[in-house]
């Protein structure tokens, strides 16, 4: 009876000290860490592409008088390129269902989660390569990679043609690659990686109230010094910018999404005539060094025979002109609304970026003075 | 006469090759030769419009290639045992009939077009010609500009008033369209000169165009990206 009730004190005992410890911890104001572990998926910021460098020519030994062909792809279709890439890598992960919200920038984005940055080495339609690194806040390199493939003409019946394309294989390596960073990853990895994440943002925009939170080492590792408050005013009010940050992207991305669905056919259709160039420029070049022309040199079917080779070749470039006239690149000018105030943003994208960053760092700087 | 006139040509081609470093200057990139060619000084002549052919003041074939080959066939009576005259490619003879015959089969067929429809701006010129590639040259403000592909390059460039088109295709074959207006801007002059490695003195033709108005047309034709060519009848609703 004694050890029964003994039994019952002790229970008795245990709930108060459950009871005092649950009380402690909502007198006592946890880190920030502690409010962030919410979810486990990890946004991504990807950096628009850089485009390849210009090509470089190279005289064809045989002929010295021709020289191979010039890759001459204007810059308004370098520039489509350099955001539909992008773009189509952010459906691709979106699709994935292994991360949170994917955005596409103009610029770095300095409290990315994970960013991805591109360069394009080449991308004539028959070829695509692409170096990917992808970094998260804590400076850690999930890939630094170079893609590259040829087209694959293909059709899935169970994909919408939006997510179809002749490279759709590379995408599928990029994310196979970054879903496998992520199982590498621990919960305590992730936590961290997003309250890094949240306070570069603030440092970013308010260098002197956040320098102390972070330390990065030479080999530009990020870690945590220290962790403000949870309910550091401070802190909500750059969660709160951030939220603004994500509305402008989130207007300028209905825009972008409006114009991929555009571009979309007419850039496959550009990439595939540029496919059927590469290729008969190739075989002409193959017959060229292999065979020699039935006709003889000089002959009227020899002329005849060259000139409606160039003359195809001028009829396709014209073709391949026009459709370059369809990229169209302007970006309208945003408008936003925070705080009772509109604000109309006009210019690039980037331009339109920064100066809403501006903006944001500008509100700040009234609040905290 | 027509012996001084050929001279005359390859020399006046030779110097535009030095001019426009027609096909001399293969191993630079497109955007390189553009920007290192000379501002354009002269203002452009303006050939936009609609032209078509004036059969009268034009060029007879055929009377023009029996002087070439009665013209060739004297240069190289007269250059026979000069070894320091080569006027033609291979051994120096220029006279292989075949090379000759089909260089005019070539240029009477290239020299045909009877309509040309030209839209020209500050920058660029497009020269659209009946069963051939439209003529394209983005001159902007310089004096020429070259492009290349697999198959050939190709030179376009202001030379003073005149418009000079120079092509050097693969096989040898050396295509030149030259462009000029008469003084009142009613005849539009194109003088083309067609040369190979085989037949290296070019047979030279030179064909009248003057101004038309198209007529009407009953269709309206608009090439669609997705349904290619999409025709409306005019004055129907679109």
């Amino acid at each position: 009876m004694k050890a029964k009730t003994n039994q019952i004190k002790i229970a008795s005992i245990l709930r108060v000290l459950v009871l005092l410890q649950v009380l402690a911890f909502a007198v006592f104001i946890p880190p920030a860490q502690a409010q962030i572990n919410a979810t486990n998926y990890l946004d991504i910021s990807i950096r628009i592409f850089d485009p390849p460098p210009p090509p470089v020519v190279a005289v064809v030994a045989e002929n010295p008088g021709i020289d191979k062909p010039v890759i001459d792809i204007s810059p308004e279709i370098r520039l489509t390129e350099s955001r539909y890439l992008p773009m189509f890598l952010r459906f691709r992960l979106e699709d994935s269902g292994l991360f949170g919200a994917v955005r596409v920038l103009p610029v770095l984005d300095q409290g990315a989660q994970l960013m991805i940055e591109g360069q394009v080495k080449q991308s004539d339609g028959a070829t695509l390569e692409v170096a990917i690194v992808a970094r998260d806040s804590t400076g850690r390199i999930w890939i630094d990679k170079t893609y590259v493939g040829t087209a694959v003409e293909s059709v899935a019946l169970n994909e919408s043609p939006a997510n179809q394309d002749p490279f759709g294989y590379l995408y599928s390596e990029l994310v196979r690659d970054l879903g496998g960073k992520l199982q590498e990853l621990t919960q305590a990895q992730i936590i961290e990686i997003r309250t890094v994440a949240l306070l570069r943002f603030g440092y970013g925009l308010a260098p002197q109230f956040f320098t102390d939170y972070l330390q990065e080492s030479a080999t530009g590792t990020v870690t945590i010094s220290r962790l403000p408050a949870g309910n550091d005013p401070l802190l909500q009010r750059i969660e709160q910018i951030r939220e603004h940050e994500f509305l402008f992207i989130d207007v300028v991305d209905q825009e972008f999404q409006k114009f991929f669905t555009e571009i979309k056919p007419v850039y496959d259709m550009w990439r595939k005539f540029r496919r059927e160039q590469t290729e008969s420029a190739s075989n002409f070049e193959t017959r060229e060094t292999t065979t020699q022309s039935q006709f003889s040199r000089g002959s009227y079917y020899a002329l005849q025979e060259s000139y409606n080779n160039y003359r195809w070749a001028k009829i396709q470039a014209l073709y391949l002109d026009e459709l370059s006239e369809g990229f169209a690149n302007e970006v309208e000018p945003t408008q936003i609304e925070l705080q009772d105030s509109l604000y109309k943003l006009t210019g690039t994208f980037e331009q339109q970026y920064r100066e809403w960053r501006s903006i944001l760092a500008e509100l700040l700087a009234l609040e905290t003075q | 006469m027509f012996v001084r006139l050929t001279r005359a040509l390859v020399l006046q081609s030779a110097f535009f090759c030095i001019v426009l470093l027609a096909g001399c200057e293969s191993s630079k990139s497109v955007a390189e030769i553009s920007a290192a060619a000379p501002l354009r000084t002269e203002d452009t002549q303006d050939f936009a419009g609609n032209w078509e052919k004036n059969y009268q003041l034009s060029d007879d074939f055929n009377a023009r290639f029996s002087l070439y080959v009665a013209d060739i066939q004297r240069i190289f009576t007269n250059t026979q045992g000069r070894p320091d005259i080569n006027f033609g490619g291979i051994a120096g003879s220029g006279l292989s009939t075949e090379a000759i015959n089909g260089l005019a089969r070539f240029t009477e067929e290239l020299t045909r077009t009877p309509v040309i429809d030209i839209v020209q701006d500050e920058e660029r010129i497009n020269i659209e010609r009946e069963d051939d590639f439209t003529l394209s040259c983005d001159y902007k403000d310089r004096q020429y500009t070259q492009s290349t592909n697999t198959f050939g390059a190709d030179t376009c460039g202001w030379n003073q008033q005149r418009l000079v088109f120079q092509m050097a295709l693969a096989g040898g074959l050396n295509i030149s369209h030259q462009f000029s207006l008469s003084p009142d801007s009613t005849l539009l002059n194109i003088t083309t000169s067609v040369s190979s490695d085989l037949v290296a003195v070019p047979i030279v033709i030179s064909n009248f165009y003057q101004r038309y108005t198209p007529p009407a047309e009953d269709y309206n034709c608009v090439l669609t990206l997705t349904r290619n060519n999409v025709c409306s009848q005019r004055g129907t609703a679109q």
